[in-house]
């Protein structure tokens, strides 16, 4: 019993300044740990303060467990609210020792000493550090110190967990080991979650739903998979790194040109306007192929370019080419395609990887499959 | 969990707070607005009687030459100690940056006396030194420390610690990596000095020269101490002669004051504007390190002649006296006694002075300390107040800064003096004065502790459920003992050296320790002056033991 229910909820800063949330929805269901994702700025740990009660919102409501948090005159304190939350910066109390500082949520609920100690132990021991319990928080690393965070955030059985960028200070290595570490425990205890974070791996691999947020609205709310292969917005494809953008046109003779280049593709040309889109696509949908031996038929097409530079990096090696005035990039398993530096090349380019987004400041996805297209 | 009762519903905002900003205001304003009173009362008859009043003009001159001429000398050498330090062989820099900072211990009734037994005209031990070995003539001489460039070269040298403090905090904060890069593009060392450090250190300048010179204006000890035999006057020093006539013309000793006030105020808030783009100066590395720098063991010398001439010489002067039975000039070890020791040990009005110091540093502290962490907390921004209210709190918390002691000494005598509220000969009075003139004090290491700590702390402790309270006992204080140590510290020694308040407010029957002192200078028994500025160096130095041993052991270097 800890859905969290935020509606038309608005944060301003600075007296009518800035709007960093802005009018948001949001439903976290019961054992759901969703994933607040955007650039800095978004809004994304404005509005997760506002669900702990460390900033108040100018209006709106936050529901937790169906108790109102804050919403009409009600504002709950943030002691109060059953919550759990790891900051990114550990906010370890430097003067108690590792027990003491995973205790102290106890100690604040009133629980026994004995119980306590054995609670705090226990919770250690779920994050692997039960060993450090009587150093101090500078003694252990980075890592350990997060883990610990992590034990405290938990001790208590809160009703609703709050990770703020919790993996940002660590280095590459430890945060994919701690982010193993928290989905499962997430599929151990089933905790209701928000959890913040720019990083979009670390949003897949943990959120059972991720939120995309922009300008302190959702820009698209979806499950890991959806949210990957079809970005609901050329701001979202953008943000999760679809770095590949070329232009789609409609030609004087009606055919479709791909980045200035005339393609025999299919695309439902009755459903789309003449003002034109953009295309964006992964590198690792993009293909090579020797200059004049790309297909060209109803499902794929390509257009030639010229390799810039190819960038060995271990396993996989990236291949730049440019495409008119465009600038691509094609990922694929190093020794791939034999092309370098200068070489002359055709980019082959699949109906089905294509994302078309409207050339309008909202930018929104067109779907292409949806519409059975007509020969052109 | 059930979320029900009390403290569920919208948080009160403001009230606490704005209880906090009267409070403040009625320690603070409320004297100050009374004098007001007294000097625009009866239309501006106050300042015709401030133009009937002899040797006002002189008094404002010597004022502002003794201000200038000591801030003057405190920027260039307390900006040259610390530059020193920073060229200290790495073994010896701790010890050696602490040096300079030394001197605050002494209270500066004890170097003004020091120096007088070493350089009064006549009986100064050096000028009899200097006369035996045939420099200058007569019974006087050669050198005068009762005199205008006496008063400015003691002022220049208390102050310069002030000085120091905050060139070296900024140069400490900055690390010397500004200083290497210009050395990698080619410049010289003074080239270095006038085109990097010089123009980073502005706002530490600035704020140090604007802190130093409100302090010079309220100079009141080392002119009163050494110009009376001169009759060198300062604003200071006729206000408390009008304080000591009765009955008591409040309004005339206001209207003297005024130019002071104005100038005081006028100064803060063109300070605050002149830091207010400090961004410039923020180093952006994220680490400090003294790298690069050549060391030399020279760089000592000053900080070594710095100590010798604020605190070794003036407290050998001080012994010797103490020792010897009567003060003619000359050091006779054969006739040392502890007589002068004993004798005052044994008075009842050295240990009562002595305890009433000791109740009022201790009631002071017990209040002061509380009351300005409250006020940093307003001010951190990191719990709700209304913005008005935090600016008032601000202002209020800041004021008695801008002000010259003896001005706020004689603002305290008329309120506490007179009903509703009347304290005067009481320890009460003391601690009230005492509490409205620590505030500042009291407030700004905190401040910045609290400023380092981040506010991530509090909010975990709140995330896991503790309350307001709970978080400050458990969290916050513990996280900010370094801050509350330094600022009891700080609140001990001006306490404990405080000399222009302690003689306005204090009455004959309730001295304490300072103005027992000045009664002692007015009878001229050197012994006696001396064991009582002595006594003062040690309360000082044990108040501050046990105020920087509460604080944690990192708390002396933030000093």
């Amino acid at each position: 019993m800890s859905e969290v229910r935020i509606d038309a909820l608005t944060k301003t800063f600075d007296a009518g300044g800035v709007r960093a949330v802005d009018g948001l929805s949001l439903t976290v269901g019961e054992g759901e740990l969703v994933v607040l994702l955007g650039p800095s700025g978004c809004g994304k740990t404005t509005l997760l303060r506002c669900v702990a009660g460390l900033e108040r919102p100018d209006s709106g409501t936050i529901e937790i467990a169906g108790e109102t948090m804050v919403g009409g005159r009600r504002d709950v304190p943030t002691h109060r609210r059953g919550i759990g939350m790891v900051f990114q910066n550990y906010a370890l109390w430097p003067h108690m020792t590792i027990e003491q500082n995973v205790a102290y949520p106890l100690r604040a609920k009133g629980v026994g000493r004995a119980e306590r100690s054995t609670r705090a132990r226990r919770a250690l021991a779920l994050v692997e550090c039960e060993p450090l319990a009587g150093r101090l928080p500078s003694a252990i690393s980075g890592g350990q110190q997060q883990r610990v965070a992590l034990a405290r955030a938990l001790v208590a059985e809160p009703r609703l967990l709050l990770f703020d960028e919790p993996l940002s200070n660590l280095d590459y290595r430890l945060r994919a080991q701690l982010r193993q570490q928290i989905r499962e425990l997430h599929l151990e205890l089933g905790f209701t979650g928000v959890y913040v974070t720019h990083d979009q791996t670390e949003a897949m691999q943990l959120g059972t739903k991720v939120a995309v947020l922009r300008d302190g609205r959702v820009e698209q709310l979806a499950d890991p998979q959806t949210l990957f292969s079809r970005p609901a917005s050329a701001y979202v494809a953008r943000f999760l790194g679809i770095a590949n953008e070329l232009t789609l046109e409609r030609g004087t003779d009606g055919r479709w040109r791909v980045g200035g280049a005339p393609t025999s593709l299919v695309l439902p040309h009755t459903e789309l306007s003449d003002a034109g889109y953009d295309l964006r696509l992964r590198s690792s949908d993009i293909e090579l192929a020797a200059p004049g031996t790309g297909p060209q038929d109803a499902d794929r097409t390509s257009v030639p370019g010229t390799v810039t530079d190819a960038v060995y990096g271990g396993d996989l090696t990236e291949w730049i080419v440019r495409v008119g005035d465009a600038r691509l990039s094609a990922t694929a398993r190093t020794r791939t395609w034999p092309f370098g530096r200068d070489d002359r090349v055709d980019v082959v380019l699949r109906r089905s990887a294509l994302l078309v987004y409207e050339r309008t400041e909202a930018g929104a996805l067109v779907p292409l499959d949806s519409v059975v297209g007509s020969a052109a | 969990m059930s979320v029900t009762g009390a403290g569920v519903r919208r948080q009160p905002t403001g009230w606490p707070w704005l209880a906090l900003a009267v409070l403040l205001a009625l320690l603070v304003v409320w004297p100050l607005a009374r004098l007001l009173g007294q000097v625009f009362g009866d239309g501006l008859d106050a300042f015709r009687r401030l133009a009937d009043y002899p040797g006002l003009g002189a008094a404002y001159v010597n004022t502002l030459v003794i201000s200038l001429g000591g801030v003057a000398l405190a920027l260039v050498a307390g900006t040259g100690l610390a530059w020193c330090t920073t060229r200290v062989p790495p073994r010896l820099r701790t010890l050696v940056a602490a040096a300079p900072v030394l001197p605050l211990v002494m209270p500066s009734v004890a170097s003004v006396e020091g120096w007088q037994y070493l350089l009064a005209p006549r009986t100064g031990l050096l000028n009899r030194t200097l006369r035996d070995l045939g420099l200058g003539s007569g019974a006087a001489g050669p050198l005068d420390i009762q005199s205008l460039p006496g008063i400015v070269l003691l002022s220049g040298s208390i102050l310069t610690s002030f000085v120091y403090l905050f060139v070296t905090a900024s140069l400490r904060q900055r690390g010397a990596e500004l200083e290497a890069a210009a050395a990698a593009c080619g410049a010289g060392p003074w080239r270095t000095f006038l085109t990097v450090t010089l123009p980073m250190l502005r706002p530490a300048l600035v704020y140090s020269g604007v802190i130093t010179f409100l302090l010079a204006l309220g100079q009141f000890t080392v002119p009163l101490l050494l110009g009376g035999p001169r009759r060198i006057e300062v604003v200071s020093t006729v206000i408390y002669r009008v304080s000591a006539e009765y009955p008591v013309d409040y309004g005339l000793g206001g209207a003297v004051a005024l130019p002071l006030l104005v100038i005081g105020v006028g100064l803060v808030a063109v300070q605050r504007r002149a830091l207010r783009d400090e961004q410039r100066y923020v180093a952006v590395s994220g680490r400090t390190r003294q790298v690069g720098i050549r060391t030399s063991w020279w760089a000592c010398v000053p900080v070594l002649g710095y100590l010798v001439v604020a605190v070794v010489l003036p407290l050998f002067a001080l012994i010797v006296v103490s020792l010897s039975p009567y003060w003619s000039g000359q050091v006779n070890p054969s006739v040392f006694t502890t007589d002068n020791w004993v004798q005052a040990l044994a008075d009842p009005k050295t240990t009562s002075a002595i305890s009433t110091t000791a109740a009022a540093v201790g009631f002071t502290l017990l209040l002061v300390l509380p009351l300005g962490y409250l006020t940093a907390l307003s001010l951190i921004g990191r719990t709700r107040v209304p913005r008005a209210v935090r600016t008032g709190i601000d202002l209020l918390s800041s004021i008695s800064l801008c002000l010259p002691a003896a001005l706020l000494g004689f603002a305290l005598l008329l309120t506490y003096s007179s009903p509703p509220v009347r304290l005067y000969g009481t320890t009460a009075m003391v601690v009230v004065a005492y509490v409205t003139l620590m505030l500042p004090f009291a407030l700004r290491p905190q401040l910045s502790s609290l400023q380092a700590t981040g506010p991530e702390y509090g909010e975990a402790s709140r995330a896991s459920g503790a309350g307001p309270l709970a978080t400050a006992l458990r969290v916050t204080f513990p996280l900010i003992r370094n801050g509350l140590g330094v600022s009891a510290a700080l609140v001990t020694i001006i306490v404990v050296h405080e000399f222009a308040v302690s003689l306005l407010v204090t009455s004959p029957q309730r001295r304490v320790i300072g103005s027992l002192l000045y009664d002692a200078t007015n009878s001229g028994i050197a012994p006696q002056v001396a064991v009582l500025a002595l006594l003062m160096v040690l309360l000082t130095v044990a108040g501050m033991t046990v105020a920087l041993l509460l604080g944690g052991r990192h708390s002396l270097q933030r000093l």
